[in-house]
C-alpha cells in the first residue's frame, strides 16, 4: 500500500490533532479531514482551552495521566516559540479555590502543571467565602486560533479539508483505507454510542483585559479563564441537555457567580454568551475497530468522548490514535502481501 | 491656610489627595493648589509601567521598606473596591530571574505567595537558574494619575499649569506651605548633588497573550539594566534601560536594539509582537528618598516646605507610604501654628 487514504472525521481539536500526528508519524499517508463544521463553528471553539484535566472515571489515571502530559509538553514548547500568538498558546497562573476541603488535596496532574502549591492564608483572604485553594501555573489555548493554526500545519502537508455531512462510515469505504472517526458529540449518530452523552456548558466571553489570572471553584461550576482577546467566565454541567440556545437566565447567574469571585468583573464589556456540548463519557475512547460488512473489512480507529477534558489531553490521545492508524496500515499491508501469495 | 503643591506626578497627586483627606474636615479654610507643568499624560509617573516592586535590596532602610508595605497594603485594600478598575488597579504574578542564587527581598512578606522558582518553571527561561515568583500589584499611571485628578477636582483643588522656578514664587503669593514633589527637577528649586536621572527606555508593544510579569535581573549590571516584560491591562512594556547621570529624553536607536532584542530572547513570542510606541524617561534617583520638613526664609517670610522627592524607580511601589508620611509632616505644621488642638489620629 504505497500511500493509504486516511479519513479523519471531525475538525474539532481531536481531529485537526489526530489528522496532523497521522501526518507526522506516517508521512506516506494520504489525510482527508472530513466534517461539517470547521473553526469558529465546531464545539472546541466555544471551549476556553485550560490545560486542566478533568478526571474519567473508566479510563485509568496514569494513561489520563500520560495524555496530559505529552499534551502539556508539546504545548509548552509552542508557548516558547515564536509561533505561541499565532498557535494562541500561552501560560497563565491563577487559583482553585473550594468551600470545603477536598477529599484529594494533590491532584493526578499536580506535578505536571508548574509551582503547584496550597494557597497562602493572605492569599485566601481574597476568597472569603472558600477555606482551602491551590494555586498554580498552566497552559491555555485560545481555540479559534489553535484550531486555525493546525488547520494551516495541515494544509502545509498536503492534507485536504472537506466540508461534508457523513451519516454513515460504510459511505466513505470505497474512497478510504482507514477511517478515524474524531466526530466527538456527532459519535453519537454516526456510531450510534449510547454510552456518549452531551454536557451542556454555557459561557460568557467578555472584555476585561486587566483579569490576568484564571480562578477556578472547585465544584467545576464556576471559572474565569483569562484568554488572549477574551476573557471566558463560566458554567453550567448541565447533564443530557441538548440545547444549542443560550439561556439569558443561565447567563445573568454565571455573570453573577464570577461577579462573586472576581468582583472587577462589574466593568467587564462585550458579553458575548456561547454554547457547547461536551461530548462526555465514563471513559475516552480511543481505540481500534474492524468494521465488517458483506465481506467487506474497514478498519476504525476511535477517537472520541473526551467531555470536559479535550484540551487537556488532546496531543496525548491523538498520538494513541495515530499510532492505531499505524497498526492499522501494517495490518492492510500484511494482509495484502498476504493475499498476493 | 493656602497649600501649594509642585509637581502633578504620583507622588505631588497623591500627597495632596492624602492631605486634603485627613486635614480638609478639620481645617476648613485649606485651599490646597497643584502647580506643574506637566500632567498626565505627559509626567514621568505615566511613562512607568505600573509595577508594584521595590529594588531587590533596601540597603539598610526600613523606613523605605515600611512605606512600601504601606502602599501595597492600601492597594490590596482597594482591589475589590468598585474604583480598581479606573485606578488601573489589579492583581498580576509574575517572574524574577537570576544567574545565581540571591538573597530574599525585604518585600517577600509583603507580596502574596512569594517562593522560589521550581526547576521546570527554570527551563522556561534558558540562561537563568534561579527565581522568585509571587503575585504582586499594577497600577497603571495612564489610569491612576486620571483617577487622583478627578478625585482631587471633586474635592475642589486648583490645578495651574505653570512651571514653579523658585519656592519664593508660591510662597510669596501667600501660601502657607509648598509640598515639593517635583520629582527629576528637585534640583533647580534647591540643588541637591545626590539627586541623578536614572534614565530608562521603553518600548510599549500589543502582546495580550503575556499574563505574568517578567524581570530579569543581571547583578554586575545593575537594576533594570536586563531585560524585563510588564504585561498593563492594554499594553505589555518593554525594558531593561537604566543609566545613571544620563539626563537625554530622547529615544535611542542603541538602547532600542538592545531592549527589542533581549526581551525576544527571554520570550521569543514577542517577536510577532507589534511595537506601539517609544518612550524615555528620567527616574529621579537618589540614595534615599528626601521626605523631610524644612522651615525657609524665603524673601523676608517664613516658610515651610514639605519635601517629598527622590522616589527612582520605585515611586508608584512607595507612593502612598510616602503620602501619608508627608501628611503627618503637614499636621505637625498645622498643630506648631496652633491651627490644630491635638494631631489627627490615624486614618482608617
Amino acid at each position: 500500500m504505497a500511500s493509504p487514504k486516511v479519513a479523519v472525521m471531525g475538525a474539532g481539536v481531536i481531529g485537526l490533532s489526530t489528522a496532523l500526528c497521522i501526518t507526522e508519524t506516517c508521512p506516506s499517508c494520504s489525510v482527508t479531514v472530513l466534517s461539517d463544521q470547521f473553526s469558529p463553528n465546531t464545539t472546541s471553539d466555544v471551549a476556553a482551552g485550560m490545560l486542566i484535566p478533568h478526571t474519567y472515571p473508566d479510563t485509568p489515571i496514569h494513561r489520563q495521566k500520560q495524555w496530559f502530559k505529552e499534551t502539556f509538553t508539546y504545548l509548552s514548547a509552542i508557548s516558547n516559540s515564536a509561533e505561541a500568538s499565532e498557535a494562541g498558546i500561552h501560560l497563565v497562573s491563577g487559583w482553585q479555590v473550594f468551600k470545603s476541603t477536598p477529599k484529594e488535596e494533590l491532584p493526578f496532574w499536580s506535578d505536571i502543571v508548574l509551582g503547584f502549591r496550597p494557597m497562602s492564608e493572605a492569599e485566601l483572604q481574597k476568597f472569603p467565602q472558600h477555606r482551602f485553594g491551590q494555586a498554580f501555573t498552566t497552559l491555555k489555548c485560545d481555540c479559534p486560533s489553535y484550531l486555525l493554526w493546525l488547520e494551516k500545519r495541515l494544509k502545509a502537508t498536503g492534507a485536504q479539508m472537506c466540508t461534508r455531512k457523513v451519516s454513515d462510515l460504510w459511505e466513505l469505504h470505497s474512497e478510504y483505507d482507514i477511517v478515524v472517526n474524531c466526530a466527538g458529540m456527532g459519535a453519537h449518530q454516526l456510531v450510534g454510542d449510547k454510552q456518549l452523552f452531551p454536557v451542556r456548558g454555557q459561557v460568557l466571553k467578555v472584555h476585561s483585559p486587566w483579569v490576568k489570572h484564571f480562578i477556578r471553584d472547585g465544584d467545576g461550576l464556576t471559572y474565569i479563564y483569562p484568554g488572549i482577546h477574551k476573557v471566558t467566565l463560566g458554567g453550567t454541567r448541565e447533564k443530557g441537555s441538548w440545547s444549542l440556545s443560550p439561556d439569558p437566565g443561565t447567563a445573568r447567574d454565571i455573570f453573577d457567580r464570577c461577579c462573586s469571585l472576581e468582583p472587577s468583573l462589574q466593568g467587564a464589556q462585550d458579553v458575548e454568551v456561547k454554547v457547547g456540548l461536551r461530548p462526555s463519557r465514563q471513559c475516552v475512547r480511543v481505540q481500534r475497530e474492524v468494521l465488517s460488512q458483506g465481506g467487506v473489512k474497514l478498519p476504525v480507529v476511535h477517537n472520541y468522548g473526551h467531555g470536559a477534558g479535550g484540551f487537556s489531553v488532546h496531543r496525548g490521545t491523538a498520538n494513541e490514535a495515530a499510532h492505531m492508524v499505524g497498526q492499522c496500515i501494517s495490518a492492510l499491508q500484511g494482509s495484502s502481501s498476504r493475499a498476493k501469495l | 491656610m493656602r497649600v501649594a503643591v509642585i509637581g502633578a506626578g504620583v507622588i505631588g497627586l497623591s500627597s495632596a489627595l492624602c492631605i486634603h483627606e485627613q486635614f480638609h474636615g478639620l481645617v476648613p479654610s485649606l485651599e490646597l493648589e497643584i502647580y506643574a507643568d506637566h500632567f498626565t499624560p505627559h509626567t514621568t509617573s505615566d511613562g512607568a509601567a505600573g509595577l508594584w516592586q521595590p529594588y531587590l535590596s533596601d540597603h539598610g532602610n526600613l523606613q523605605e521598606t515600611l512605606w512600601n508595605k504601606e502602599t501595597f497594603d492600601y492597594l490590596l485594600g482597594q482591589l475589590h473596591s468598585p474604583a480598581a478598575k479606573e485606578m488601573g488597579l489589579f492583581l498580576i504574578s509574575g517572574y524574577n530571574l537570576f544567574t545565581e542564587p540571591v538573597p530574599d527581598p525585604s518585600w517577600k512578606n509583603i507580596v502574596l505567595g512569594f517562593r522560589n522558582l521550581t526547576p521546570k518553571e527554570l527551563e522556561l527561561f534558558p540562561g537563568y537558574s534561579y527565581g522568585w515568583f509571587n503575585t504582586a500589584l499594577m497600577l497603571e499611571g495612564r489610569s491612576y494619575l486620571p483617577w487622583l485628578t478627578n478625585r482631587l477636582t471633586q474635592r475642589g483643588v486648583k490645578f495651574f499649569h505653570k512651571k514653579v522656578e523658585s519656592f519664593q514664587e508660591v510662597s510669596g503669593a501667600g501660601v502657607d506651605v509648598v509640598l515639593n514633589c517635583s520629582g527629576m527637577r528637585a534640583g533647580e528649586l534647591q540643588p541637591d548633588p545626590e539627586l541623578q536621572p536614572g534614565r530608562g527606555q521603553v518600548i510599549k508593544v500589543l502582546a495580550p497573550w503575556v499574563k505574568h510579569f517578567i524581570i530579569t535581573h543581571d547583578l554586575k549590571s545593575g537594576i533594570y539594566n536586563s531585560p524585563y516584560v510588564i504585561p498593563g491591562s492594554e499594553f505589555t512594556v518593554l525594558g531593561g534601560i537604566y543609566q545613571h547621570g544620563n539626563w537625554s529624553e530622547e529615544n535611542s536607536a542603541k538602547d532600542h536594539k538592545f531592549i527589542w532584542d533581549s526581551c525576544c530572547h527571554l520570550l521569543p513570542a514577542l517577536q510577532k509582537a507589534k511595537i506601539v510606541a517609544e518612550w524615555s524617561g528620567l527616574r529621579p534617583a537618589r540614595s534615599s528618598v528626601r521626605l523631610e520638613r524644612e522651615s525657609l526664609r524665603l524673601g523676608n517670610l517664613p516658610a515651610e516646605v514639605i519635601h517629598n522627592y527622590g522616589h527612582g524607580g520605585f515611586g508608584i511601589t512607595i507612593h502612598w507610604g510616602c503620602a501619608m508620611a508627608a501628611a503627618r509632616l503637614f499636621g505637625s505644621i498645622l498643630q506648631e501654628k496652633k491651627q490644630l488642638a491635638t494631631p489627627p489620629g490615624p486614618r482608617l
